[in-house]
């Protein structure tokens, strides 16, 4: 991927000091402002459109308000100052004793954020009134940046970076960032990073606790510009006459040099995150493009060439088509054989092996992200989730009442062929799971105790089968049925995950010391079985995965990793599993037992095992636990063979399963009541016992002299009050107890028979 | 100028990235409000290649070291040779630099610097700083703007050199162009030298030439020399006008040559071009009788096919042939001695009966002989054992059946001239009966539906023997699809054989 400069063009007489794009028409337009006090719009393909205004004082920077009507100037004289669309001055406040240096909308565009060389940080209405003042700095501000969520505001004063929240009373969270001053601070809202540049000619990325991610080796000169892209996925640095565009893990795609430009003061990407435009100190304002964007799956890679020509290329089929579109390609996929390729009109769906004619429909905003599974891809604009079938057809919308789309990435939003899940941006402890079909939510949203990084759904299976992970705060991963919450914890230390595309495996690279590859053949055993789930796991080996490595694909047998420094690093994890669920997809189970006996590998009997008890398979489930030595499990698994009836091997089952509740739901919902008292004694559950003997009356007896033997045996003497009590009031004559339960297992073996 | 572009651009490589002067973090109380010159400040001496990096906060406190290095700087770039003091430890010294800088600016720039505001080394001295770093920057923006006349200001090159290498460049333009002149001096110098060496053998022919010349000067009056110089070039341009026509003769003739084999390429390639075309066709059209060539070749294929499987199964079948005229040679063989055998045994009963013994015994060896036949046939008793065939009408038939062997016993004693021909005949009477009688009814039944085919030619009186016979036969008969007309011929073929067998 490459910057490529398309225009330069010097319109202000002295140095350019800032720029801003303001949302309007298709592409937006960009408004700069410089030391020789004019205002200039610019159109977005770099052409001077006309210059708005003559200001009377020197403007140290610019930006509009993301609804784009009021664009907000601080002033080196110490006033902020609004302006209408048509360049008038609607409004200046004196703002700061000295110069503004800094400002900054929120990115609701409730609230702006001013900072100034008194080291005062001030939060403002949307009309120019005084809010707040959140700092008080000894020494200068040089730049200010809000958190995704609106709650925090970063600032870059000295050599800190200073976090405080919008909240009165807390405590300022601040930390050392750079040798020298800290001149750059922005903090993407789409991935919670914040990217701060300073005087010792280095940029860092930070996450939003102050962890220090990455630091670069020194440029050139002072790193006077930094920006995220609005995607999240890039960002860019400028210096004294260099851009540089760098991914997100920070090592850089592109170092662009600029002629007889200067320092770049400031870079602002437009919307779609395709345009690059860059203040210069020789006055110009450079536009530029990412070209040579390559995306890939499997065999498939699609190029960007040009800003609107696509090269797709099939290495196995060794072809390679040119695709051109009529607009400015702003995003592309390629995955499943199709590829998804966005302007801001339209999106067209290209299908493998002939790529043209594709299917296109319009779009009626602009897109933010797509995202493929197999069955289906969505496209997020900021009216909602759309999903379309591959043909082009509209599925269904997902949106709900604070659906903030704009940061949602592919980490916290994933699709499944009947579920849409996503990290609800307004409470990050929540998970919200929608249908595909018909875009309603599937049940309440999933609350978690913590925020959640990352989260994605399964591909196999449906309805029951789908289940949700989830990365936490903490670096731990859960794990939790779709339709339900039910957190278990898988692993801790975890630096992403992801599951497989066709089976219910998953894979996570977990840090801490010793990077390694956990891969889980069946992480819904700990809903069968907790004891289990370590069996299920293979870990290897993951060397030069560092921290923020990302997961790009799991299918067949590999697993491609992205290192830190974008090095593409392929791992391998078994590919009997895959074979296991294609048998027990089909119910073949003699066929999957056979496959195990070949390959020998116990976390393979454990996941089978582990499926079989899911599916009820008691045999094969059986055969699977013996072969990993879990001789109690085969006991009670083989009882559970001769029980007759039905009901009652569910409900042992269900006890297997550790759902107690669920087994005695089941007895008791089938009239069983005699055995729902057996099961509560034999938990232990004395009280429980007598309770319902009690309810269902004329088992009291039995309850009283079980606990009577228990005691005894015990040598303990009856302390519950209860018991006490029936004690007292029931009389208990143990042969009758005696005959009693003969009879009872009489009459169920006699049911057993007679079904 | 250059020099020190060059000079400040090697100090920057050795000691590169370091803050001027740390910066504090104290502030006056009231801040001047002249900020947005400081980054414009610090933008030209970037711009003008300064070496060490200026922070934005250096001058928030008085910074003397900083702003002399500068202003030493800037003076050196204004005049290389001028000459300033550079002691700047105590306060006279400092006044005494200050006032040495504001001189050499304003003599060689014109403008005023406020020694006072430079003392304070603070912002004030950056607002005078500027005034001298700001017309240095345009001095070079406006030279870079004419050395790219062709270039608009909004494009771009490829080159990434900083401005004030261009300086730097022009001068190792220069250098390069002395390395070129010096190289080219040496190599002058050494050609020089080889031909003055060259001389010796030289000289005889340059005398030669002086003596003719002086000749000729000494006698101006006579033609003598000047005739001979007229007729050797006479001579001279004769022999090359002569070699000169013989030159063009030959080049016509050579013209000529080349256009005639050029028109012969130009046909043979014609006839190329032909002969291909010719043979596209050709490869196109299919020849007449091709395909009734291969239909003939596909029915000659089909026709070998039923050849091979006929002679296959005519083979077979004559084995089968010899196999069973050996199976009825022994059989005709073990048949007549068995008949011997009765009829020495009757003969002698009749001898008993003749010398008057008892009738008693007489059905014994009836017996004998039926059990001697489901001895013969093991498997087949068995099969009709398991049959699990009615057990009344057992007795009935076998006692029908006593009276017919009896019968035809008795028919056989009185023919005896016969014998021969008809032994096998009653003997798969006897067998044949045997096994009818004792097998279910719906097995024959069954049978017979089969082998109607069969019996449709032949007699009632042999019908009984046919579902024995087929039976064995079946097993024997070569499997081949679709093989009525061979199954046939086999039954013809056992017609034949039953014929030959009554004839």
């Amino acid at each position: 991927m490459r910057v490529k400069v398309y225009s330069s063009v010097s319109r202000h007489t002295e140095i350019c000091t800032s720029i801003g794009w303001c949302r309007g028409g298709r592409t937006g337009e960009l408004w700069s402002c410089g030391d020789d006090k004019a205002l200039w719009k610019w159109n977005a393909d770099g052409s001077p459109n006309a210059k708005i205004a003559d200001l009377e004082v020197y403007p140290a920077m610019l930006q509009w308000a993301p609804s784009g009507d009021v664009l907000a100037i601080a002033c080196t004289e110490g006033s902020l100052r609004l302006y209408t669309r048509a360049g008038k001055e609607d409004k200046k406040v004196e703002a700061h004793t000295g110069a503004v240096i800094a400002l900054r909308w929120s990115h609701d565009g409730s609230a702006l954020a001013t900072a100034g060389e008194d080291g005062l940080l001030k939060i403002w209405s949307r009309s120019g009134m005084l809010r707040s003042t959140l700092l008080r700095l000894p020494a200068s501000i040089y730049a200010v940046a809000w958190s995704g969520d609106n709650e925090k505001v970063a600032i870059g004063s000295y050599r800190r970076v200073v976090v405080q929240s919008l909240q009165p009373g807390r405590r300022p969270q601040e930390w050392k960032a750079h040798e020298g001053v800290v001149l750059q601070v922005d903090w993407s809202a789409v991935t919670s990073q914040i990217l701060s540049g300073g005087e010792d000619c280095k940029y860092k990325i930070w996450d939003s606790d102050g962890r220090l991610l990455f630091t670069s080796a020194p440029l050139e000169q002072v790193t006077t510009s930094l920006a995220w892209s609005p995607n999240g996925r890039w960002f860019a640095v400028g210096s004294f006459g260099v851009i540089k565009l760098c991914d997100k893990t920070g090592w850089s795609y592109a170092r662009e040099a600029l002629t007889h430009s200067g320092s770049v003061f400031q870079l602002a990407w437009s919307e779609d995150s395709t345009v690059l435009a860059g203040a210069c100190g020789s006055g110009q304002v450079v536009f530029s493009h990412l070209s040579d964007r390559v995306v890939s799956w499997a065999h498939l890679q699609a190029t960007l060439k040009q800003d609107n020509t696509v090269e797709i290329k099939d290495t196995i089929a060794e072809t390679t088509d040119d695709l051109d579109f009529r607009d400015r390609v702003i995003d592309m996929s390629v995955g499943h054989g199709a590829l998804i390729v966005t302007t801001a009109t339209q999106c067209s769906i290209h299908q493998s092996p002939h790529w043209s004619p594709p299917h296109v429909f319009d779009l009626k905003d602009l897109p933010l992200l797509v995202l493929q599974s197999p069955y289906h891809f969505c496209i997020v604009d900021r009216d909602g989730i759309h999903l379309y079938t591959y043909e082009g057809r509209l599925l269904s919308t997902v949106k709900y009442k604070g659906l903030r789309t704009d940061v949602l990435n592919p980490l916290t939003l994933s699709i499944a062929r009947d579920a849409v899940c996503m990290v609800d941006a307004s409470t990050p402890k929540c998970v919200r799971v929608f249908d595909v079909q018909s875009g309603r939510p599937l049940g309440q949203p999933i609350e978690h105790k913590i925020d959640i990084i990352q989260v994605a759904v399964n591909q196999h299976g449906s309805g029951a089968d789908r289940r949700v992970a989830i990365l936490d705060k903490n670096k731990d991963l859960y794990i939790t049925p779709a339709h339900r919450t039910q957190w278990v914890k898988l692993s801790s230390m975890v630096d992403t995950f992801m599951w497989h595309d066709l089976t219910d495996m998953m894979v996570a690279i977990c840090g801490g010391g010793d990077n390694s590859m956990h891969c889980w053949f069946y992480p819904a055993a700990v809903f069968v079985d907790q004891d289990l789930l370590p069996h299920t796991m293979t870990t290897k080996e993951a060397i030069g995965c560092g921290k923020m490595c990302q997961l790009v694909s799991f299918s067949g047998s590999h697993c491609t990793i992205r290192r830190s420094d974008g090095a593409y690093q392929a791992l391998s994890v078994s590919p009997y599993p895959q074979l296991l669920y294609q048998q027990v997809e089909k119910g073949q189970w003699d066929k999957a037992i056979r496959v195990c006996r070949f390959v020998k590998s116990p976390p393979l009997w454990a996941a089978l095992a582990a499926m079989a008890l899911h599916a009820r398979e008691l045999t094969t489930a059986e055969i699977a636990l013996a072969s990993i030595d879990e001789v109690a499990k085969v006991h009670f698994i083989t009882s559970l063979n001769e029980l007759a009836d039905d009901t009652v091997r569910a409900a042992e089952l269900a006890l297997f399963c550790k759902r107690p509740e669920e087994a005695l739901g089941l007895l008791l919902q089938q009239g069983k009541v005699y055995r729902a008292i057996d099961m509560n004694i034999r938990l232990q559950r004395w009280e429980a016992a007598l309770d319902l003997a009690q309810k269902h009356k004329g088992y009291v007896d039995v309850v009283l002299s079980m606990r009577h033997k228990f005691l005894q045996d015990m040598n303990y003497d009856e302390t519950n009050p209860k018991f006490i009590k029936a004690t007292k009031e029931v009389s208990v004559d143990h042969a009758a107890v005696a005959a009693k339960i003969a009879a009872e297992e009489e009459k169920d073996r006699r049911q057993a028979e007679g079904n | 100028m250059a020099l020190i572009a060059v000079s400040a651009r090697r100090e920057y490589e050795i000691s590169p990235k370091r803050l001027a002067i740390p910066p504090s973090i104290s502030f006056p109380e009231k801040l001047p409000r002249c900020s947005h010159v400081i980054p414009s400040f610090v933008e030209y001496l970037r711009h003008l290649g300064y070496p060490r990096l200026i922070s934005l906060d250096n001058f928030r406190t008085p910074n003397f070291e900083l702003v002399a290095d500068i202003m030493d700087w800037l003076c050196h770039r204004l005049d290389p040779t001028v000459n300033i003091p550079d002691d700047i430890t105590d306060e006279p010294h400092r006044i005494e630099f200050v006032k040495k800088i504001c001189e050499v600016v304003a003599v060689k720039t014109r403008i005023k610097m406020n020694p006072k505001r430079l003392y304070g080394a603070d912002m004030y001295a950056v607002k005078e700083m500027v005034k001298v770093a700001r017309m240095l920057y345009e001095g070079m923006r406006a030279v870079t703007d004419t050395s790219n006349p062709s270039q608009p200001a909004g494009s771009l090159s490829g080159s990434t050199e900083a401005p004030p290498d261009h300086l730097l460049a022009g001068k190792l333009a220069d250098l390069k162009a002395a390395k070129a002149l010096s190289s080219q001096i040496v190599e002058s110098g050494a050609r020089l030298h080889d031909l003055l060496g060259r001389d010796g053998d030289n000289r005889e022919a340059r005398e030669k030439a002086l003596a003719f010349l002086d000749s000729i000067s000494r006698n101006l009056d006579s033609t003598t020399e000047r005739d001979f110089i007229e007729k050797s070039i006479k001579r001279m341009m004769r022999s090359d006008t002569d070699s000169l026509e013989q030159m063009k003769s030959m080049c016509a003739a050579l013209e000529k040559d080349e256009a005639r084999l050029r028109s012969q390429i130009k046909k043979k390639q014609a006839d190329v071009e032909r002969a291909e075309k010719r043979l596209q066709n050709m490869a196109g059209v299919r020849p007449a009788f091709l395909e009734e060539y291969e239909r003939h070749e596909r029915e000659l294929r089909h026709y070998y096919g039923l050849y091979v499987d006929r002679q296959r199964n005519l083979d077979h079948l004559e084995h089968e042939l010899d196999e069973m005229n050996r199976q009825e040679q022994l059989r005709m063989d073990e048949n007549e001695r068995r008949m011997k055998k009765m009829q020495k045994r009757l003969r002698e009963e009749e001898w008993r009966l003749l010398r008057g013994e008892t009738e008693i015994n007489a059905n014994e060896p009836l017996f004998d002989q039926d059990e001697s036949i489901d001895e013969d046939h093991p498997s087949m008793a068995a099969a009709a054992m398991n049959a699990e065939r009615p057990r009344r009408p057992a007795p009935r038939e076998r006692g029908g059946r006593q009276g017919e062997v009896i019968g035809s016993m008795y028919g056989e004693e009185s023919d005896e001239s016969d014998e021969a021909d008809e032994d096998d005949d009653i003997d798969e009477q006897h067998t044949g009966g045997g096994l009818a009688a004792r097998r279910p009814p719906y097995e024959s039944t069954e049978e017979e539906d089969e082998e109607e085919d069969d019996l449709l030619d032949e007699d009632e009186g042999e019908s009984d023997d046919v579902p024995v016979q087929g039976g064995d036969r079946r097993g024997m008969r070569p499997v081949r699809p679709g093989g009525g007309g061979v199954g046939g011929g086999i039954d013809d073929h056992d017609e034949d054989e039953e014929d030959d067998d009554v004839l």
